[in-house]
């Protein structure tokens, strides 16, 4: 059954993005990336540490790879397009994962800065998928914007809590003609598979892959748990019932008909 | 000698120098890296041939792992 997710005119395989954040180090991130099998990976942009020479960690990606450079960092709509213009300028080609945020407790995103730089950093020709708090409204407006996806947060970033956002996600994937994808928050493979069964086109995780005892292993673990989810989501699950449905026949050969009807 | 700010940290570079100079000094492969002057993204094809100046402001960015 070919089901592939389309994003900006692209195709993509698998329905699992990665963050890349939180490895030891660049080998380890590379063997996870490949156990995940995503092929939308995020990376971010800082200043060159002289101190601490770091490697090349684009080296350590797939080929296929598609790069989704983040605005982490940014505070509001202009710093989140400058952020956006560099990675472009740095080959990561041009999608963008927009990420504006100044609450540092719940480092929640300001869905208005947000629209802002979305409506910018369209009409430049980006690819962007906005992270932002599920808001019908502010989503309406982000897909007015241009954005090519919504990305809602299932709980607060890094905080492994799962879909505590479920309700409002759910509004937006009934409501909102676009790929929603649950970014952050999401801790368990089968909060994933919960997320994809609601119908959400995708999930983004890193901590709770990279914060695993054996972060490969739970990398496909989280692979297993979208497709599973995504195939649950196809099938259209069954109504729920108040009381039992027999599953089994009760065929009464264990009676005869006049002891069984009294 | 010049005085330049790199990185939001005060610096100082020989007269003249070229921001492929300063890549070369500071021993960064030019590939990894953008650079911003004074705000702007500098063109990866101008860094031969652009000298700084006094006060100029650089930005040394790369690419790294992130959620």
């Amino acid at each position: 059954m070919e089901d592939k997710l389309n994003i900006g005119g692209r195709q993509v395989d698998s329905r699992l993005f990665m963050g890349t954040g939180k490895f030891a180090d660049y080998r380890l991130m590379s063997e996870v990336i490949k156990a995940s099998k995503a092929q939308v990976v995020t990376v971010a942009l800082r200043r060159v540490d002289f101190g601490a020479p770091e490697e090349n960690m684009l080296s350590y990606l797939p080929p296929d790879t598609i790069l989704m450079p983040n605005t982490s960092g940014a505070r509001n709509a202009a710093e989140a397009i400058r952020i956006a213009r560099i990675a472009r300028e740095a080959g990561c080609g041009n999608w963008v994962k927009i990420e504006v945020v100044s609450d540092q407790k719940y480092l929640l995103p300001d869905n208005f800065e947000t629209i802002k730089a979305i409506e910018v950093l369209v009409k430049e020709g980006f690819v962007v998928l906005p992270y932002m708090s599920p808001d019908l409204m502010a989503a309406k407006r982000m897909a007015e914007a241009g954005a090519a996806a919504i990305m809602p947060l299932g709980a607060p970033i890094g905080t492994n809590r799962g879909l505590k956002t479920r309700e409002l996600v759910q509004i937006l994937i009934s409501e909102i003609d676009l790929p929603i994808i649950v970014d952050a928050g999401i801790g368990r493979p089968s909060e994933a598979a919960e997320a994809m069964e609601l119908g959400a086109a995708a999930v983004l995780v890193n901590t709770a892959i990279a914060t695993a005892d054996n972060p490969v292993l739970m990398a496909e673990a989280f692979a297993q748990a979208v497709e599973a989810g995504r195939k649950a989501f196809l099938s259209g699950p069954g109504s729920t019932q108040r009381f039992a449905q027999a599953s089994s026949p009760l065929t009464g050969f264990l009676r005869n008909e006049e002891s069984a009807s009294t | 000698m010049m005085q330049v700010r790199i990185n939001g940290k005060a610096a100082e570079l020989p007269d003249n120098s070229t921001v492929k100079d300063l890549l070369l000094a500071r021993r960064l492969a030019p590939d990894t890296v953008i650079i911003e002057l004074n705000g702007e993204i500098v063109d990866r094809g101008k860094w031969e041939g652009l000298r700084l100046s006094p006060g100029d402001s650089l930005e040394i960015i790369r690419i790294m792992s992130g959620g």
